[in-house]
Formats: structure tokens, C-alpha cells, sequence
């Protein structure tokens, strides 16, 4: 599911505007644009020549794929930011044909092997490049075209080049070990600084507050957690939160932390010369 | 002393087009920004911009930067890099300038673009070397082109852990999983699913419950992570252990409001749009007059949103200095709003347009009963 899993299973697919439907995929190759939350993007409408893509005048409205004046011809590909636009050929009697767009180097030669993905990034059997284009007016997308096995035209969405793996896998994971817990960490969670700058741990900063000092200001003034290099930047927001759980407070019931000038560390110097610099320091 | 209306603070896309639609009305506008390259976040995206052609999605980021910039240079506008604005003051704006010069200016207008900073994430573990926010991870590798580390733990799936995530797959590294304590994906699934089909796992429902260090304590030697109930609180038995050389935090942004607090600005809060922000009308105008605020300082947006917040802060600041005729300026704030509305909508937007709209009616009923 694309809001859990990041991904789009088929069922959500077919159910977007983008899908050109079974119909239309069983007799020409056509664009897909698995495209599924309104969110304000239009590029790909202008970007097909023949006008076979409409987002409409609403900007958050879903792009909506027309097969009849698609004639896959792969412009839109590169064009679209969200890298969600793909073509694919299913009437191919020996094998089906995705072309995607891929930003990753190397890139493939046209005739090279590689293997073939799906929208999670499992592995599904290997692929022959057939074209790949990298025009000028893709602004550095190649556009790959890819021969993948029967029946994985809809699910091939991504291909692995010369073996190498882009993701982490899930080599280097360890699950929790039979007795339950792994080893927590390097520190007591009290220890933890919360101000780096200053070096004010966690413990002191809860102290504080329980001492009363219920706004960022006096958990300042009381343990210097804000006076350091970032102007309390880094620390403000922790700190904010760390009074609301205390007081069982919203965070936004928690004022701002009071700010003086200057808000960058400035050399006193600077201060000194005031505007009559020497020209030679100009 | 530096002569400007309009003093821009931050070069990101809602300073910059804050400052070309004001000098595109003929107002003098001088644009800084403590960096030494222009383009605020911009130069660190490498990814394909989503959001509306008008705000030239489908174009890299570090290239939308480019063509604002070549755009207010054009327009005359005067930008000065590696300069800091440290305070805002009754006797004008105090600069630093290439870290030597103190430069006090005094503009007619202010408009305050200085983006949004990462929020830190504490668990044991979290000081070691190998923890990194998200955005130094894209400064590393897309700016300075240094690798950041072998195999990562992204923190966070909104977009930023996504596109971050994808960018180190980009680089050569290794991601090997992305964690959300939130049962469900926080970014654009678009995004998810370019990494999940590289084969990352999301861990919805999960948090990193502590780093290891390794034997001489000099970095992060794995990172501990479990499951979360419904109270969010770890539950014991499901941690899991993935070794990872570097644990990536991308859990949200605070904007970046210390100027606009020192000038006494009013605030108010809003935990969706990052935190404490200045209380803003219609025209961005904060309760200080005169001083505006544009793009993730008032509430973490996107780019496209920072954009077109630019340009109407822009306009307002110039008509408010009768540079435009009033009856064109309407106009042209009307349209830039519609359009942000138009942005702001859909599932993700929906709750952003009515965060924004509180504001402004809080802001307009505090005016009210002043002026009652
Ligand atoms: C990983 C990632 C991916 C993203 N992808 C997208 C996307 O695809 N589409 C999209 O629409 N948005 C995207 N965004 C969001 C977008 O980048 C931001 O919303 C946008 O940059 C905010 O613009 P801004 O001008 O408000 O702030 P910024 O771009 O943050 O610019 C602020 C500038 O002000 C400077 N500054 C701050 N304080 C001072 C001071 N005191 N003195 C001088 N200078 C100062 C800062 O250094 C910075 O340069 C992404 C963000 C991230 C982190
Ligand atoms: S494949 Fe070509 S014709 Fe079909 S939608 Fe894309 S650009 Fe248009
Ligand atoms: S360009 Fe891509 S991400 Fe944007 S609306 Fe079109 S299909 Fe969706």
C-alpha cells in the first residue's frame, strides 16, 4: 500500500486515472502514470506532444492518461519529476517492453543485461536493455528501454546495472536475539545531551523544570542549555518538548525561546571596527 | 551606510523573487545572504522540481536558482553574499559583510526570506560522529561532493528523507532503510516509490532508539531501531540492529524567525507549519510595520509556495512605498493568491491552506481590537 509501504500495489494502480486499462494494454503500448495523491504537480500535460496526458485546471488534480492518442512514444518519461511515468508493450507475443527512466550511473549500453526489479525492489529474473536514451531535452534522465519476461510488463519498474546493489538490502540486519532484548545503547538516556554546545545532559534539563523553570528561557538561564555557538537553535526545540511531556502541556503552550542579536556568531572585532575600516580591509 | 527601499534577507526563492518583482516596479532592493553562493536551499537540489510548470517544475533545483538569479541581476538588484544580518534594531538593519564589515542599513522595508534550520532528533547515541542532518548530507554530497558514509539510516519519510535518500543512492552509498514513527509514508508517494524500487524498506511505525558507537567511540557503528504503539513509545522485543556507518535525521524543519522576534514581531504557533512563526496579514506583513515575511520563515512550505510568497511579498512592499499604482497592485495580489491557494490544495495542501488562514485571521482580529 503506497501510504504504508511506499509503494503501489497493482489494485491501486488500476484504479487511478493514469491506468490506461486492461482493454487498451492488451492491443498497443501506452503510457502508465502511476501517479495517486493529488499533490500540485503538472509537468507531464505539457510534456506529451500529443495532448494524450490532462491534469486540468485544478494543479492537485491526478494526471489522467488518454490510451487513444498515447501512441508510446516515451517524451513524458523524463519529464516527470515524480519519476512515475513509464511505457509498456505487452503485445509482444516472447516478452513484454517497460521503458522508465533511470538516474543512476553507470548507465547501461542497449543490448546489456540487467536485472530486473519490482516496485519494492524485489528481484524478478533478468532483462535485455533494447534503447536507451539520454537527449539533451531530458535534462540527465536516461530513458531506458527494457525487454523483461513474459507476463512482467506491469511489474518490472526498476533495473539493477552490472550487479550493483543501490539499496542496503537486508544483509547487516540482526533481529532481536533469543533472550529478547539487543544491547540499548551507549548511555543512559539521562546522560544524553540535549545541549551539545554546552553539554547539558537530559537529567539536568528535567531537573530544571521540575525546579520550575517552565519556559526555555529559564531552563536557559538556569543550566545554559541555548547559550553555546547555535543560539539555542539545535537544543530549543528539544528542550520545548521536553517541558510540555513535564507539565503534560501541548508544545505549543510552551512560548518561544527569547532571541538577541546577534543571531550569528560575530567576531567582537567586527563590532570594534564599526564602518570606518581601514581600505585596505575593504 | 548602504541606500535601499527594500532590504531583502536570505537569497533563496522567496527572497529572490521578492526582490524581482520589486525592482521590476522600480524599487531599489539590495538582497543578502550569508552564503557565498545564491539560491538558499536551491543549489543543494539536484532532483527534478515537482509543483507547476509556472514555477518550473520538472526543472533541478540548483537551475531554478540560476534563472532567479540571472533574473535580479537584470532587474538591477543588488545582491550581497557572505553577508549575515545579525539584528534588526531601532537605528536600522545591522550587516556583517564578508565577516569583517559592520554595516548598518536603514531600507524603508524589510522583507525577512531566511528560510527554515533542521530539527535535531535525540536518542543515546545521537553526539557520535555518523549522526548528520539530512540537509548536511545534501550540502556533502551535492555540493561539496564528499561522501557522507558507506551504508545510512534515513530518520524521517517526508519529502526531505526521500529525496535525501535517493540523492545517497544517487551518490554510490547505501541506504538501508528509512524509519517513520508515523504509520504512514510522510512525504510524496512519488517519492517513496523511487527509492522503495531500489530497493530501500520503510519502516512506518518504527523510531531509531539508539546509535552504537564503535570500540574507540569515533562514529556510529549501527543503529538500533524498533517498533512503536499507538502511544508511540518503543515496545520492547521488536528492536532490530542494521549496521550503518551514518544515521541521516530529516524530521522537519523550524523556520528561521530570530530576526523577526528581535524586530518585536508578534507570534503564534503552528505545529504543522514547523513552530513558532510570525503572525502575518494578507500581504505578509507581520505586526511590525513594514517588515514582511516570505517562504519557510513563515511557515515551512515548499518552494513553489516560497516562490509565489516571494513575489507577493514583493509587491506589497513596493506599493506600500506607492512604486505601484493601487488598483494594479490589488490585482496582482489577488492573482498571486489564487494561485497559492491553487498550491495549497489536495491532501497534502489542504491542511497547509487552512494553517495559513488562521493565521491571517488571527493576525486581522488582533488588528481589529487594536483599532477598536
Ligand atoms: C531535500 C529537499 C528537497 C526539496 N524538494 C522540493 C521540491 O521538489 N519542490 C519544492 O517545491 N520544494 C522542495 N523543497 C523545499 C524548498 O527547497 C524550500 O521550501 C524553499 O527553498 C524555501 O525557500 P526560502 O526562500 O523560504 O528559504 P531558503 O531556500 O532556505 O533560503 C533562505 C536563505 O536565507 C539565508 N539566511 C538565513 N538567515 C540569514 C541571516 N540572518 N543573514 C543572512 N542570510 C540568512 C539562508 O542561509 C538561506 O540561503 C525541498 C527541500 C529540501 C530540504
Ligand atoms: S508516451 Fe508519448 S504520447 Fe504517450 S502520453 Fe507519453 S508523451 Fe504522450
Ligand atoms: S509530472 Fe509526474 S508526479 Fe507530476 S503530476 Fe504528472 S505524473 Fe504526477
Amino acid at each position: 500500500m503506497l501510504e504504508r509501504d511506499g509503494y503501489l500495489e497493482i489494485e491501486e494502480i488500476e484504479r487511478i486515472p493514469g491506468f490506461p486499462g486492461r482493454e487498451a494494454l492488451s492491443r498497443k503500448k501506452v503510457a502508465i502514470l502511476e501517479c495517486a495523491q493529488e499533490i500540485p504537480c503538472d509537468p507531464c500535460e505539457a510534456a506529451c506532444p500529443r495532448g494524450a496526458i490532462t491534469v486540468g485546471s485544478r494543479i492537485t488534480n491526478l494526471p489522467a492518461i488518454d490510451p487513444e492518442r498515447c501512441t508510446g512514444c516515451g517524451t513524458c518519461v523524463a519529464r516527470c519529476p515524480g519519476l512515475a511515468i513509464f511505457v509498456i508493450d505487452l503485445t509482444k507475443p516472447d516478452h513484454d517492453v517497460v521503458t522508465m527512466p533511470y538516474e543512476y550511473l553507470p548507465l547501461p549500453e542497449a543490448g546489456q543485461e540487467v536485472a530486473c526489479l519490482d516496485r519494492r525492489g524485489a528481484m524478478l529474473g533478468s532483462g535485455r536493455v533494447k534503447r536507451i536514451s539520454t537527449a539533451k531535452a531530458n535534462d540527465r534522465t536516461a530513458v531506458v528501454t527494457v525487454e523483461v519476461p513474459k507476463g512482467l510488463g506491469m511489474e518490472v519498474r526498476a533495473i539493477r546495472v552490472n550487479g550493483r546493489v543501490l539499496a542496503g538490502e537486508l544483509e547487516g540486519v540482526k533481529e532481536p536475539s533469543k533472550e529478547g532484548l539487543l544491547p540499548q545503547g551507549p548511555e543512559d538516556p539521562d546522560d544524553m545531551l540535549i545541549c551539545r554546545c554546552e553539554e547539558v545532559t537530559r537529567k539536568e534539563i528535567i531537573e530544571a523544570i521540575r525546579e520550575g523553570a517552565v519556559t526555555v528561557d529559564a531552563v536557559k538561564r538556569r543550566t545554559r542549555a541555548g547559550m553555546g555557538l547555535c543560539q539555542g537553535r539545535n537544543c530549543g526545540k528539544t528542550v520545548s518538548r521536553l517541558i510540555a511531556e513535564e507539565l503534560g502541556k501541548p508544545v505549543s503552550s510552551v512560548p518561544p525561546a527569547s532571541k538577541r542579536p546577534p543571531v550569528r556568531p560575530v567576531k567582537l572585532s567586527v563590532f570594534a571596527a564599526g564602518e570606518d575600516v581601514p581600505d585596505d580591509d575593504k | 551606510m548602504i541606500d535601499t527601499d527594500i532590504l531583502v534577507v536570505g537569497a533563496g526563492p522567496a527572497g529572490l523573487s521578492a526582490a524581482a518583482e520589486a525592482a521590476r516596479h522600480g524599487a531599489r532592493v539590495t538582497v543578502v545572504d550569508e552564503n557565498e553562493k545564491p539560491g538558499g536551499q536551491l543549489f543543494k537540489q539536484i532532483h527534478k522540481f515537482f509543483g507547476s510548470r509556472r514555477h518550473r517544475a520538472g526543472v533541478r533545483g540548483f537551475d531554478i536558482g540560476y534563472a532567479l538569479l540571472d533574473e535580479v541581476k537584470s532587474l538591477g538588484v543588488e545582491v550581497m553574499l557572505d553577508t549575515v544580518c545579525y539584528g534588526i534594531f531601532p537605528e536600522g538593519v545591522g550587516l556583517v559583510v564578508s565577516g569583517k564589515r559592520d554595516v548598518l542599513v536603514e531600507p524603508r522595508r524589510i522583507v525577512l526570506a531566511t528560510g527554515a534550520s533542521e530539527n535535531p532528533l535525540c536518542f543515546p547515541g545521537w553526539t557520535l560522529p555518523g549522526v548528520v542532518g539530512a540537509g548536511a548530507v545534501q550540502t556533502m554530497i551535492n555540493v561539496h561532493r564528499v561522501p557522507v558514509g558507506e551504508r545510512v539510516l534515513m530518520v524521517g519519510s517526508g519529502n526531505v528523507g526521500l529525496i535525501v535518500s535517493y540523492q545517497l543512492l544517487q551518490s554510490g552509498a547505501q541506504v538501508v532503510g528509512i524509519v517513520e514513527a508515523l504509520p504512514k509514508v510522510g512525504g510524496y508517494g512519488v517519492h517513496a516509490a523511487k527509492v522503495r524500487r531500489a530497493g530501500v524498506p520503510i519502516y512506518t511505525s518504527h523510531t531509531v532508539v539508539s546509535a552504537l558507537p564503535n570500540s574507540d567511540n569515533t562514529r556510529v557503528k549501527a543503529a538500533v531501531i524498533a517498533r512503536l504503539d499507538e502511544n508511540m513509545s518503543p515496545i520492547p522485543g521488536t528492536e532490530k540492529e542494521l549496521d550503518v556507518d551514518t544515521i541521516a535525521i530529516a524530521v522537519g524543519l523550524t523556520p528561521m524567525t530570530e530576526l523577526a522576534f528581535i524586530a518585536g514581531a508578534a507570534f503564534t504557533y503552528s505545529g504543522l507549519l514547523g513552530g513558532h512563526i510570525p503572525l502575518h496579514d494578507e500581504d505578509l506583513m507581520t505586526t511590525v510595520e513594514g517588515l514582511y515575511v516570505a517562504g519557510d520563515v513563515s511557515g515551512v512550505e515548499e518552494a513553489s509556495t516560497a516562490l509565489e510568497e516571494g513575489r507577493l511579498a514583493g509587491v506589497a512592499a513596493a506599493a506600500s512605498l506607492g512604486k505601484i499604482p493601487e488598483v494594479e497592485a490589488e490585482e496582482k495580489k489577488r492573482e498571486i493568491r489564487e494561485s497559492l491557494r491553487d498550491l495549497r490544495t489536495g491532501p497534502f495542501g489542504d491542511a497547509r491552506a487552512r494553517a495559513k488562514e488562521e493565521i491571517v485571521n488571527e493576525m486581522a482580529k488582533r488588528r481589529g481590537k487594536r483599532s477598536a
